[in-house]
């Protein structure tokens, strides 16, 4: 008897919204969108269900758009219930000026507003 | 650092998925351990570290720089500006100089003590860029004390930890044509 795997909704990409205490989910995109806008130094977030895929996503668009990019936590205390650990560009400084925005990704208990 | 550790900063980044959930759940814990300390602490804190603690965010700002100054004549530098019980504990002030986009600012710290730079993990990946990651504030002496004296570790992105013994603590936003005059020796017109 053939065995059934558990079906997991696949990860979306939206462009985020900094909200006060985290992050906001705005009008989804493709990773090809995202990668444009992590150029333009913007956020995306990346949402769904499985973490590990969410990361891995998150991961790869900011690896398309900067070669190597560096996980963070939510902002520590001061983070609200809706902020996320994200990526950044590493290294974060090119050509004298730092690269701004984020790639969020939910985990299985922080989600997106 | 006792909960944003090097260690785990360095887990949550690696590319095995097992290590990485792992993390996740780890940071998780780590921010609601946090979370408690920092909220026994809250009633006994002072306004300014109070500040400091819950109303400000320094993650992400790159760090300019930071040196430790000898105050010679406190009363003199300090005078008439800030309140008159730092002015009993003459000693060692520690500026950190933090920058986000246009926005720079000196955060002072009054030493009871030597700050020290701790070297990063061997295996944290090298570079010269250094942004504020994570800070844990920790109160160190009995509630009779006082002023009573703290420590602010804070992690950077090149994975060294500082670790700053304090008493009082302000910060002071830096104009942009001042920080420029200070850097190149000329003002922005």
């Amino acid at each position: 008897m053939k065995k059934s795997t558990p079906s997991v909704d696949p990860s979306t990409i939206h462009e985020a919204v900094l909200v006060p205490g985290g992050v906001g989910r705005g009008r989804q995109i493709d990773e090809a969108e995202a990668v444009l806008i992590r150029l333009a130094q913007g956020n995306v977030v990346v949402c769904g269900p499985s973490v590990r895929e969410n990361r891995t996503l998150a991961r790869r668009i900011e690896v398309a758009a900067y070669g190597d990019a560096e996980r963070d936590d939510a902002h520590k205390n001061l983070a609200g219930p809706n902020a996320l650990p994200h990526f950044h560009p590493r290294p974060r400084i090119r050509s004298g000026q730092t690269i701004d925005g984020h790639c969020f990704y939910e985990t299985d208990n922080l989600k997106a507003e | 650092m006792q909960y944003f550790t090097p260690e785990l900063h360095l887990a949550a980044n690696s590319l095995d998925d097992d290590v990485a959930d792992a993390a996740e759940l780890a940071w998780e814990k780590a921010r609601a351990g946090y979370r408690e300390h920092l909220a026994k602490l809250k009633p006994d804190l002072p306004a300014r570290v109070f500040q400091l603690a819950f109303e400000s965010d320094y993650h992400d700002y790159e760090v300019i720089g930071y040196k430790s100054h000898i105050l010679s004549d406190p009363l003199t530098a300090m005078q008439p500006r800030y309140n008159r019980e730092w002015f009993a504990y003459p000693g060692t002030v520690f500026v950190l100089t933090l920058r986000m986009g246009e926005a720079t600012e000196a955060v002072f710290f009054f030493l009871w003590g030597e700050v020290r730079v701790s070297p990063p993990p061997h295996n944290w990946p090298q570079t010269e860029e250094k942004f504020f990651l994570y800070d844990e504030l920790s109160s160190v002496i009995d509630r009779d004390l006082i002023p009573r004296e703290y420590r602010l570790n804070i992690l950077l992105s090149d994975g060294s930890e500082l670790v700053i013994p304090f008493m009082d603590t302000f910060r002071v936003p830096i104009p942009t044509g001042a920080f420029s005059v200070a850097l190149n020796g000329k003002g922005r017109h």
